[in-house]
């Protein structure tokens, strides 16, 4: 059963994320020499086999992601996902390192994994916070792979909703994009979304 | 029992981890201390037990740690200090008095009053990993700029290879132009100026034969162009 958003219910949620990526944003600035800005242009629901072609169309066939699974109200995960060549964009842009040799390593890795602890956590915590909800998390993990393999057809992924927000980082002269994703058990969008109508 | 004494023994098998493991109270009172920092940090637990975090360790005062620990004490997500952001977490020595590069993890633990939760540090040596990662990079960074200076060596001796022939022959008819030319003659000037310029231009042109070193400098827009000074040798 699909569960459609109605554009009021998308219009909160993606001020919730924007919330979440605005906490995350100003964490980042506490740590940085670099001035960072977030924001989410666009947060839709989709399908999990449309999800390959939606992360791939701006980016390469490697990606970088961080992810975070929850437990609570309701059960699923967040991710934080980049092209590679973006994510090592990001991180030396982050550390101050000449964007050159860009390859990304255990080091890079750790340091994405921050970022993206980071703003999912921004993220999480703005969702638990304002809906009353109550989570347990994984400790994130990073892990570089082709979209092939990251997306390979799962058949308990295809029946979960996904939320996919478009973060965009804009840092120095950068502007990168990155798109955070929530995947959620279909019952557990409908937990969301009646949740999201009681502040409406 | 004291609490201290308490949480010593419940997390004791955190004793024998080769990880270092600390547990802080809320009101950043260190509570639990592990061998593995104890060897690492030289503070034994007992002498460490019962301090506060941030008058052993001042940058935890810093807002940056604060926050993202206040989340964790609220019962919130794990969270990461990566060791390319942070350093040394927990400054520890190692033989070569460098200090060891340090990966950390910090996750909610409940207490048992069912109301807080402390914060359960995990702090990994990546010091080995780190400084091979450097190495490469290193090694890599040395063979980009030994490729980048073959490429520019390549493209000035083809640029003065083929600039080389056309100087000649202009040089040359500008010498026979002039070899009969007297000074008052309206061109005389202009051709002089015209050999001056060719004589600055093979000048250049021995530089582009003699660069043996990549060095750029700053041109408009950003943009960077070849050094021919400080490139050639």
């Amino acid at each position: 059963m699909n569960i459609t958003p109605s554009e009021r219910q998308l219009d909160a949620l993606t001020e919730l994320i924007n919330i979440g990526v605005g906490r995350g944003a100003s964490v980042l600035n506490t740590m940085l020499e670099s001035h960072i800005v977030l924001q989410v242009p666009f947060l839709r629901v989709i399908s999990y086999n449309d999800l390959k072609d939606e992360i791939t169309r701006h980016g390469g066939e490697w990606l970088a992601t961080v992810e975070m699974s929850f437990r609570g109200n309701f059960t699923g995960s967040s991710q934080l996902i980049f092209s590679t060549e973006s994510a090592s964009k990001l991180v030396a842009a982050m550390v101050g390192e000449e964007p050159i040799n860009m390859d990304m390593d255990e080091i890079r890795g750790g340091t994405l994994c921050e970022v993206g602890n980071i703003v999912l956590n921004g993220v999480m915590g703005s969702i638990s916070n304002m809906l009353k909800f109550d989570f347990s998390y994984s400790v994130p993990n990073f892990l570089e792979e082709n979209a092939d393999n990251l997306f390979a057809p799962d058949q308990k992924k295809t029946e979960m909703s996904i939320l996919l927000a478009r973060t965009s980082f804009q840092i120095e002269r950068l502007n990168i994009d990155g798109d955070v994703i929530l995947f959620f058990e279909v019952a557990s969008l409908k937990i969301l979304l009646d949740s999201i109508d009681t502040l409406l | 029992m004291s609490e201290f004494e308490e949480l010593a023994l419940k997390f004791s098998i955190l004793n024998h981890v080769p990880i270092g493991m600390f547990l802080l109270r809320n009101d950043y009172t260190i509570v639990f201390w592990n061998r593995c920092l104890e060897d690492w940090t030289g503070t034994d637990a007992k002498d460490i037990v019962g301090k506060n975090l941030g008058d052993e360790y001042p940058h935890f005062n810093q807002l940056s740690y604060q926050s993202r620990l206040g989340i964790v004490f609220d019962g919130g997500p794990p969270a990461i200090f990566s060791s390319q952001l942070h350093g040394s977490i927990l400054p520890a020595p190692l033989p070569d008095g460098k200090l060891r590069i340090q990966h950390t993890t910090v996750i909610a633990v409940p207490a048992d009053d069912g109301k807080n939760n402390y914060a359960l540090f995990s702090v990994e040596d990546v010091t080995d990993l780190s400084r091979k990662i450097t190495a490469i990079r290193e090694a890599e960074k040395a063979n980009i700029e030994k490729e980048k200076l073959a490429g520019v060596i390549e493209m000035s001796a083809a640029v003065c290879h083929e600039l080389n022939q056309p100087l000649m022959v202009i040089s040359g008819l500008s010498d026979i132009l002039l070899w009969d030319m007297e000074e008052d003659h309206p061109l005389y000037k202009h051709l002089t100026a015209m050999q001056e310029q060719l004589d600055k231009t093979g000048l250049i042109t021995k530089k582009l034969m003699n660069i043996t070193r990549y060095e750029t400098r700053e041109y408009t827009a950003g943009r960077k162009i070849i050094d021919i000074d400080k490139s050639s040798s």
